[in-house]
């Protein structure tokens, strides 16, 4: 209880409020932009939050993500182009509704239904995440080996539909985090007698360049088209919503449900779980006929799955330091800043800091009602900002970030080379994201891998022998061996059919 | 710029190789089976299964694409230049902000790109420096970041 009156008093100070106001304004009109990502809005944050004390740090994230993922539909329905890709899932959908005349409506599911599924996140995120560190505690490097790698084995399994170039990705992520001496042996690896790579790769500069310098390179290399403005003028956007929640309570639950799940699983984020959400409330629905030409089931469920899914990936960042998204993955990098190790002891060292980042959740979820509105009224104003200039700054913005962490030119050349790899990647179709949670986790792995190897003293069968570990283990290599073994079945099928 | 899936599996098996040439150097742990050698070893070992595997899928599809496919953009000038700018600019910024100092690389980093991005040219130098000093300001006053003054050192505030 204590705790949690500290926790208040961390949030409800002038300067955290308005850290989070500002970051929610920040959040609103990079989603609002197409082209520029949520991610991309966590990562243009880090070097302004580096310098912050580590509540209002994460304040600052959280609240920006929330926002940016819901204006994200704004573009969506009015342009017929996602501002996120979180709302890519049922952009033609909402598009297709305000071609009917429902922009009101549809805008206004999208900001009642992230709301409500952003709040039921939470909850799931206050509640289980507590009790899931009272179990981690108990964990040996074993349970956290198997941890690691069976979060990293969804990153690629689920969260990509190429597993061979998303696990090409990983591998990628994990040879950066080797760089440097930062190894249980402390011997300085692949540093080439650089100073500045001693420490290793700093993350920062490195996440600037995959999420940020790369969408800059792909708006210079694309050609702009004019965009057009399906409606201008909006009423009441609230007309009609509690109809919709009564009329759609089961979907709503589905949603945010599912959302959350898939946000936890480490790898796969918002964008993820709208796509699944949309998916599945199509095949559960009882007018599966209406879906693509305007009907509002589907962005209701899915819209509540994508904010739903960024506080899932909370949990197990918070618990594990196991991130749940590229979003998480950033976050993370700025907890270990901040000398907010994330971790089971976090719960037991700072809980006042845990219950001002939950805090922090139902005020931002909150505040994107009337803010939301206000984002919707004036998407007009917002998309006169030439991107052409916006995107420069953007670029100046990163490169006096990248420098700042460290104060060295060395890490703007680290923030260009990781730019131009995210750019030369998506090109060829390798996703980006495994490269991010490989480089966060890839110590993790090492060490407790190495830890666990020396603890087994030859006997492989130490990585199995305690509980929790033997299953999260049998799990793990259950996932890698399943695509073979469906593999093999097919094939057994279809001979014995021919 | 794309690479057929030949190209990619025998350069991640190049890559491979290089990772496991340069981790052959490294010490092993008196008195530990573990040095720092495995993990990168792994790492390497799995990239060279992937670099196989890559190749014997392009070879079984005898698909022939070509080895590098040019992006679209790639005639278009204005894209070409704008890829340019945005990566030679940063080099360049990297290379010689120390010497030249920020008031000095900033604004011309801005500058190329509003240019090459077609912003109206009487805008371009009010721009660059408009938001180089604003940027400025909220590092170097507001966050305490010592950008460095390189040729105006003498006008450092």
């Amino acid at each position: 209880m204590e705790h949690l009156i500290q926790a208040f008093e961390l949030v409800f100070e002038p300067y955290v409020l308005m850290v989070i106001g500002a970051s929610a304004l920040y959040g609103l009109f990079v989603g609002a932009i197409p082209g520029l990502t949520a991610t991309m809005a966590t990562a243009l944050l880090v070097p302004v939050t580096f310098f912050m004390p580590p509540v209002p740090a994460v304040a600052a994230i959280v609240t920006a993500t929330a926002m940016a993922i819901f204006s994200g539909d704004i573009p969506g329905a009015l342009l017929r182009i996602p501002g996120t890709p979180a709302s890519a899932a049922y952009c033609d959908e909402a598009y297709a509704m305000t071609r009917k005349g429902q922009a009101e409506l549809v805008l206004g599911a999208g900001l009642v239904f992230s709301v409500i599924g952003g709040i039921f996140g939470t909850i799931v995120l206050v509640t289980a995440a507590p009790t899931l560190a009272n179990v981690a505690l108990n964990f040996s490097s074993f349970e956290y080996f198997w941890l690691v790698l069976l979060g990293l084995t969804c990153a690629i399994f689920i969260a990509s539909n190429n597993v061979l170039k998303a696990f090409v990705s990983l591998l990628i992520g994990l040879l950066i985090a080797a760089v440097g001496m930062e190894n249980p042996a402390a011997f300085p690896r692949f540093s080439f007698g650089e100073p500045n790579l001693m420490g290793g790769i700093s993350l920062i500069p490195m996440m600037v360049g995959l999420f940020a310098v790369s969408e800059v390179l792909r708006y210079a290399t694309s050609i702009e088209l004019p965009l057009h403005l399906a409606q201008e003028k909006f009423g009441n956007i609230f007309k009609g919503q509690w109809a919709l929640v009564r009329q759609y309570p089961v979907q709503t639950l589905r949603g945010s449900a599912l959302g959350t799940l898939i946000g936890a699983l480490p790898g796969a984020g918002a964008d993820i779980a709208a796509w699944m959400s949309y998916a599945m409330s199509k095949k559960f629905s009882k007018q599966p006929e209406k879906f693509g030409t305007g009907h509002v089931e589907g962005v209701i469920e899915s819209g509540a799955a994508n904010n739903s899914a960024l506080s899932g990936a909370w949990i197990p960042a918070l618990v594990f330091g196991i991130p749940g998204d590229s979003i998480t993955a950033i976050a993370i990098g700025v907890l270990y800043l901040k000398n907010m190790n994330p971790g089971p002891m976090i719960f037991i060292n700072d809980p006042q800091n845990i219950y001002a980042v939950f805090i922090v959740f139902f005020l931002a979820n909150l505040l994107m009602l009337p803010l939301g509105v206000l984002a919707i009224k004036s998407f007009k104003q917002v998309l006169k900002v030439p991107r052409a200039v916006l995107m420069p700054v953007i670029l100046l913005f990163c490169t006096v970030g990248a420098f700042a962490i460290n104060n060295s030119p060395f890490d703007i050349g680290v923030m260009l080379a990781f730019g131009v790899l995210a750019f030369v990647m998506e090109e060829n179709g390798f996703p980006v994201a495994p490269v991010i949670l490989g480089a966060v986790l890839g110590r993790m792995l090492e060490e407790n891998f190495v830890t666990s190897l020396i603890k087994a003293d030859g006997h492989f069968v130490a990585f199995f022998s305690r509980p929790i570990a033997g299953v999260l283990g049998s799990v793990t290599i259950a996932v890698w061996v399943s695509p073979l073994v469906i593999r093999w079945w097919r094939g057994r099928v279809r001979s014995v059919t021919d | 710029m794309k690479f057929n899936d030949s190209l990619v599996g025998a350069g991640l098996i190049v890559f491979a190789g290089a990772i496991l040439w340069n981790a052959w150097g490294f010490p092993s742990m008196p008195g530990d089976q573990v040095g720092p050698a495995l993990f990168p070893q792994l790492i390497a070992a799995g990239l060279a299964i992937c670099g196989a595997i890559f190749v014997i899928q392009a070879a079984r599809r005898k698909a022939d694409t070509p080895w590098i496919e040019l992006p679209d953009w790639i005639r278009a000038r204005r894209q070409v230049a704008g890829f340019a700018a945005v990566t030679l600019g940063l080099l360049a910024y990297c290379l010689l902000v120390e010497a030249l100092g920020f008031f000095v690389c900033a604004p011309l980093l801005l500058g190329a790109l509003l240019a090459v991005l077609r912003v109206r040219l009487w805008a371009v130098p009010v721009i660059a420096i408009g938001v180089s000093v604003l940027i400025h300001f909220i590092f170097y006053k507001g966050l305490g970041v010592p950008l460095p003054w390189g040729l105006l050192q003498s006008w450092a505030w």
